[in-house]
């Protein structure tokens, strides 16, 4: 019988650079702005409004330049869900999902109750209202679910639909918005006296700015949105992160220019302004904007007219965004199978994920409708900068643990500062909403729990593995213990026998349990289903070695299969707390953007222990080991390691330094003598010897090829230079390594801050 | 007060630049990743600072 033929849906590529920009800005400029400037005017003065919109915009493009990097490298529906699925796994990355999900749909349910609550304000105002059978307050609920059911269809409409009549509500919005910030510019010019308005500039002082910004930040809240149309927009990896970086500069600019308009619009001593006008435009709280707006134009009417009309295209836009967002979140959720698989179901005519929008519409609908949505809309605030704050963890360690495999379209400048920065100052905002609402801290941790036990009741049992993840094949247990571990990383039968003997020696004077690992590179074009076929080599080469090394020491043994090899091992070693680690390096690169190789330098750089790599070393007596030192740890452990490698009987240990002409002398003599109590072999046999050069690279290379000495092994320290520095350009041990034609140890020590560090990270 | 002014009106100006100044520099970055077909972290970061 012949294979019916399979039917796939995907989601349509359709949204284009100017698409996904109005996405953010729609989700942006939303209620948060009008009712906002009325309150921070009240709390921090003239000259804190502005200063409040400018920071938060700075702390905005440091969060979204972090966004920007993650989705111009991993272009996926999810966002947020999916940075922190690649960076931390499946049980953050279920959290991140399930708190953007609940965030942005609250959100939602908040923009449609501020459209209707504009809205009717606008008509009781007019007396229009006055016929109407029932309480404003059940025509305020009802319009809510009307406009927020409409959004709710124009996304199930389709991405195209939905970016196209967001991008013209947002395009109305920021027209509203600017045009009332131009007209403000327009009112100072011909009155420069309105100017005085500034005065005084902070008359709460510099404290008040800190509650402000915490009060505002929800305004600059959207751009992530954005990470959202991985999936649908056009050419992602450079429209992305343009489309985030640009929205958060047009809202800031935006905002700054409408918070000027705002001080400027009320002239001092007009009739009914008692006091200054700051003061009297804040007395008016959440609608302290609409005052003002009203003093700009001719006719009161005119004024409340612009302000609604404005109130109503930014509302249904940041509706349109927020559906559009928290959809996506449950979709991802649902395709990766944390949720049930029905939500990542795709209308074959609308290509949209129905089953996800119609979860989603429950939610808006029923907080809009029933729930009091101030405190919970504060929760959902501060699920967003927990997410912000995760995010920017998740770029730091995504670039360090995967940055030689993802494809980037978008990499942050001066790498981490603008992260740790933003973390920095998410950290005190959310901290400072505790004294917006106790509610909020409440509900928060509430659905944070609720999510956690849904995942451990549900999801952590069916969710599907990602091609990023790194699984167990094989395992054998020697047992726990608390005794030095050296894990040996076997790649196949000839690497392993070479490894053998070093190990034999290193696990003697160490004590030491042993831990043989086998890592499985499958490519990304097989299934992770098929990796069994690559196992062969893997089990042949560590029952060799467990031949030799099992009766004197404990073992244990790993295969594993991954997609790249060195984030595998360092993997491997950071799960199973190893001291030291070896392994084989066979000497050359395949590419000129790797120093040792694509597998050691990973490696090097990032695994949170003490790190051998063998080269050229087989099973032999050393007799004269070399081991080049220039001070520090990693020195000391390359003169252990050389003392331990050399011949018991007859091997003797040459510590050999070179001295810059333009630096003062090392004395080596000392430095042995200090680190004396960690060498195996007694003090005659370990021999000093210094060359003074302009270049350290040619005389140690001299010394290693001298025919007198006859060294024949070679121990260097690994550079100490720093990890980005290392990015550019390659440092003298590792260039004396590769070029180095005798058996070569290279060395690297753990300890410190560095490898707590790295053991975090 | 007039110092508080100065000083706001300077750290206005300055956020705003940062603002401005970091998205014209990350679109300088994409472009420029974009023409020369980098893909990799370490890539990117050698050919940047290489100039």
């Amino acid at each position: 019988m012949a294979d019916r033929p399979r039917v796939t849906t995907e989601l349509s590529r359709d949204l284009s650079l100017f698409h996904i920009t109005m996405m953010g800005l729609g989700m942006m400029i939303g209620a948060g702005v009008f009712i906002g400037i009325g309150n921070s005017l009240q709390r921090a003065g003239p000259g804190g409004l502005l200063l409040t919109f400018a920071l938060n915009g700075v702390i905005a493009i440091f969060t979204a330049m972090s966004f920007a990097e993650l989705s111009s490298a991993i272009p996926r529906a999810g966002g947020a869900y999916n940075f922190a699925r690649i960076g931390f796994g499946r049980g953050t990355s279920f959290l991140a999902g399930w708190m953007e999900w609940f965030a942005s749909s609250v959100a939602g349910s908040l923009y449609a109750v501020v459209f209707a609550t504009y809205v009717l304000e606008f008509f009781v105002r007019l007396g229009f209202l006055e016929w109407l059978p029932i309480p404003v307050e059940i025509a305020r609920k009802i319009l809510a679910f009307s406009v927020a059911s409409v959004f709710l269809y124009v996304n199930y409409r389709g991405a195209s639909e939905t970016g196209k009549i967001g991008a013209f509500f947002t395009l109305g919005q920021t027209l509203f918005v600017a045009a009332i910030a131009a007209l403000g510019v327009v009112t100072a010019i011909r009155d420069p006296a309105r100017l005085q308005n500034f005065q005084p500039f902070l008359p709460m002082g510099w404290s008040a700015l800190l509650v402000t910004m915490g009060f505002i930040y929800v305004a600059f809240e959207g751009f992530e949105v954005i990470a959202q149309a991985g999936d649908e927009a056009v050419d992602p990896k450079r429209n992305l992160p343009k489309a985030m970086l640009y929205s958060v500069m047009i809202v800031t600019l935006t905002y700054v220019g409408v918070s000027f308009a705002t001080v400027v619009a009320v002239k001092a001593g007009t009739p009914g302004v008692e006091g200054a006008p700051w003061a009297w435009i804040g007395s008016f709280g959440d609608t302290g904007f609409g005052q003002a707006v009203s003093q700009l134009m001719p006719a009161p009417f005119l004024g409340y007219l612009v302000v609604t009309l404005a109130v109503i295209f930014s509302s249904t836009s940041a509706l349109n965004a927020t559906i559009y967002s928290a959809t996506r979140s449950s979709y991802a959720l649902g395709r990766d199978r944390m949720l049930s698989p029905a939500f990542a179901k795709i209308s074959r005519r609308r290509k949209t994920p129905w089953v996800a929008l119609l979860a989603t519409g429950a939610i808006v609908l029923t907080v809009a409708t029933l729930l009091p949505t101030t405190d919970v809309a504060s929760s959902a605030s501060i699920m967003f900068l927990a997410l912000f704050l995760m995010v920017n963890v998740c770029v730091i360690k995504i670039r360090l643990n995967m940055g030689d495999e993802l494809s980037y379209g978008f990499l942050m400048p001066l790498f981490p500062l603008f992260p740790v920065a933003a973390m920095i100052c998410q950290a005190v905002l959310a901290v400072w909403l505790v004294h917006m609402s106790l509610v909020a801290w409440i509900v928060a941790p509430l659905w944070i729990l609720g999510g956690l036990a849904f995942y451990h009741l549900y999801a952590k049992s069916r969710a599907v593995a990602t091609e990023d993840e790194i699984h167990v094949l094989e395992e054998q247990s020697a047992g726990e213990g608390d005794e030095y571990r050296i894990m040996v990383a076997v790649a196949n039968p000839e690497n392993a026998l070479s490894l053998v003997r070093t190990t034999y020696a290193l696990c003697g004077a160490k004590e030491a349990r042993v831990e043989l690992l086998h890592m499985v590179p499958v490519p990304d074009q097989v299934p992770l289903s098929d990796a069994d076929r690559y196992m062969v080599e893997g089990r042949e080469a560590i029952a060799e070695t467990m031949l030799y090394l099992a009766p004197s020491f404990p073992l244990s043994s790993t295969i594993r299969y991954c997609r790249n090899v060195g984030r595998g091992i360092v993997s491997a070693v950071r799960e199973k707390r190893v001291n030291l680690l070896i392994m084989g390096w066979h000497g050359g690169r395949h590419s000129r953007r790797f120093t040792l190789g694509s597998t050691v330098d990973p490696v090097i750089e990032r695994a949170p222990c003490s790190v051998v790599i063998l080269k050229n070393v087989r099973d032999q007596k050393f007799k004269h080991v070399l081991a080049a030192v220039a001070g520090g740890e990693n020195s000391a452990f390359a003169l252990e390691v050389g003392s331990i490698l050399a011949d018991r009987e007859e091997g003797d240990l040459t510590a050999f330094t070179v001295v810059p002409e333009d630096r003062e002398a090392f004395d080596v003599d000392e430095y042995v003598e200090r680190y004396l109590d960690r060498l195996v072999l007694p003090r005659h046999r370990v021999r000093t010897r210094r060359a003074r050069a302009r270049r350290i690279e040619p005389a140690l290379t001299a010394e290693i090829e001298n025919p007198d000495e006859d060294y024949d092994l070679v121990v260097l320290g690994c550079t100490r230079d720093p990890y980005v520095h290392r990015f550019v350009r390659e440092s003298v041990p590792e260039r004396v390594a590769a070029a180095c034609a005798k058996p070569l140890v290279m060395v690297q020590a753990s300890g410190g801050l560095r490898s707590w560090i790295k053991r975090w990270l | 007060m007039a110092a508080g002014i100065i000083v706001g009106c300077l750290l206005l100006v300055a956020a705003l630049a940062v603002v401005v100044g970091l998205t014209v520099w990350s679109r300088q970055i994409i472009e420029r990743i974009a023409a020369r077909k980098l893909r990799s972290a370490r890539e990117i970061v050698r050919e940047l600072n290489h100039g």
